[in-house]
């Protein structure tokens, strides 16, 4: 089983949250792989936490990392994605909310992901800048990119936002959802049943939530075996490149991830 | 007894959600809750006339299981002291308010008035309270500053961003209780006992969209006193309902 995402190091909005601490928590609840991205610091740099972050990665064939970049900073962002990807990670983190700037001003660094083969992982829900219909027009404008949205593409307890959550996915076959936080498991069951199993990923999204109870969450769904499967562990492994990841109709394995 | 203080019962095909009693019922043996508030997705008056009728007697079809619960639209102000006074009349144990779809301020006159029905009445409103316009802690913490003799309760407790207001509003203002469901911060409801009391803070589930079986685990997962666990999943509920007085 893999999470799909934490966010790890010093923090500047909250909780922080180390690796090792991570990993040990998952390890307990049976849960062998990780995708991690880097806070913001207190500092404000991205450069320094992506090389702390490669660092406590290294040797660990369980984890994968993914770089975090501000795509406010434009040609700088695209240069420090692309660093990390020299340095061997997985994908691209961004945060509308927290690092202030609309999803569709992302374009530049999500094309840069792509045209790498990697996933932008990417933080919904933040109004204003982070919508399901601000995902479509950036799904649109990117059609080779991958796009992982957290907490199933939106954040609303009222439930509203989840049909504009689902028009973007229906329309847009290249936006995937994390499980974090999702509101109303009735939800994520629709995700496999009705739209692509392979496209709903867990992940706990923590330090901001809970792993045992995000955990708890996608335990609670009724999936089926192999949707299960999808959803804990293949759509991660084949989305950010674990040694061993398969597709859908592949054989191999993630050792160590079970 | 656990009781889940926030689930939804109708068969409202304009939103596609239908939820027949049936189907919380199974929940609530599935997760072992023995009973469950129920209340409709439309509010009364408005696109479905029945929508008394069919709560009340989705309640009597499993009268040890079920609470009803009416939802209302302040914005009937003609309608509605007939409808609080009919809905008592027929074992209605509360009120649920939903001002984003009402768009019925919660300071507003309308609602200010019929919190105070409520209160007379001895009804406890459940508002919905997450963070849009109308629903956020903030706000209806007004409406429970001016009305202090109805109970208020807060659905969701603030919902994603506005937990730590809700808790803070409760804080300040005592008829204000939390009610727990499908929040995603498991540590901000033993934050809440830490700074209220157990003794207002309830369980709700907001299902059969939310898993019962997964907001019970939300809650007997925090590691709580025991007293005070059992406050939250019943006591408190059994208190506000009435039902340690049946």
């Amino acid at each position: 089983m893999i999470d799909a995402l934490a966010i790890i190091g010093e923090n500047l909005f909250g909780a922080s949250l180390d690796l090792d601490s991570h990993l040990s928590t998952l390890e307990a609840l049976g849960v062998g792989g990780a995708v991690v991205a880097p806070a913001r610091g207190r500092d404000y740099r991205f450069d320094t936490a992506n090389d702390r972050l490669a660092a406590a990665v290294e040797g660990r064939a369980e984890v994968r990392w993914l770089a975090r970049v501000d795509p406010n900073q434009a040609d700088a962002a695209v240069a420090e994605l692309r660093r990390c990807i020299a340095a061997g990670a997985s994908g691209v983190y961004l945060d509308p909310d927290q690092d202030v700037f609309r999803v569709v001003d992302s374009r530049q660094v999500v094309t840069a992901a792509a045209d790498s083969g990697l996933a932008s992982v990417i933080a919904a829900g933040a109004p204003l800048r982070a919508e399901p219909l601000q995902f479509d027009d950036l799904a649109q404008s990117v059609p080779h990119a991958r796009i992982v949205l957290t907490s199933g593409g939106q954040i609303n307890i009222s439930g509203l936002s989840m049909i504009d959550a689902w028009l973007a996915l229906t329309r847009n076959p290249n936006l995937h959802v994390l499980s974090n936080g999702e509101y109303r498991q009735d939800y994520l069951e629709r995700l496999a049943n009705e739209l692509d199993p392979e496209r709903l990923l867990f992940a706990s999204m923590a330090p901001l939530h809970d792993q045992r109870f995000e955990l708890d969450r996608i335990r609670s769904a009724r999936f089926d075996a192999s949707q299960r499967e999808l959803i804990e562990h293949e759509n991660a492994a084949r989305l950010f490149a674990f040694a061993g990841g398969r597709s859908r109709d592949g054989a191999a394995r993630l050792p160590g991830a079970e | 007894m656990i009781v889940d203080f926030h689930t939804h019962v109708d068969e409202a095909e304009a939103f596609g959600w239908i939820d027949p009693p049936e189907k919380i019922v199974e929940l609530l043996d599935d997760a072992a809750i023995d009973r469950a508030v129920i209340m409709t997705y439309t509010d009364l008056p408005g696109m479905n006339a029945k929508a008394l009728d069919y709560i009340v007697e989705s309640a009597e079809r499993f009268s040890d299981r079920l609470i009803p619960f009416v939802r209302l639209n302040p914005n009937y102000r003609k309608d509605v002291p007939g409808l609080v006074a009919e809905a008592v009349a027929r074992g209605v144990r509360g009120i649920k308010l939903h001002p984003t779809t009402t768009l019925a301020h919660p300071v507003g006159s309308a609602t200010l008035d019929l919190l105070a029905l409520a209160g007379d009445a001895g009804l406890p409103v459940l508002f919905h309270c997450g963070d849009d316009p109308y629903t956020t802690p903030q706000t209806l913490a007004l409406a429970a500053a001016a009305v202090p003799e109805c109970t208020v309760v807060f659905g969701h407790m603030g919902g994603y961003a506005h937990v730590k207001d809700a808790i803070e509003a409760a804080r300040k203002q005592h008829n204000i209780v939390l009610e727990t469901s499908a929040m995603p911060y498991p540590a901000l409801i033993s934050k809440a006992v830490e700074v209220i009391g157990a003794e207002r803070v309830v369980f709700g589930s907001d299902g059969p969209g939310c898993n019962p079986r997964l907001e019970l685990a939300k809650i007997t997962g925090l590691g709580l006193e025991p007293a005070d666990e059992r406050a939250i999943l019943g006591g408190n509920a059994a208190r506000l309902l009435g039902l340690d007085r049946a």
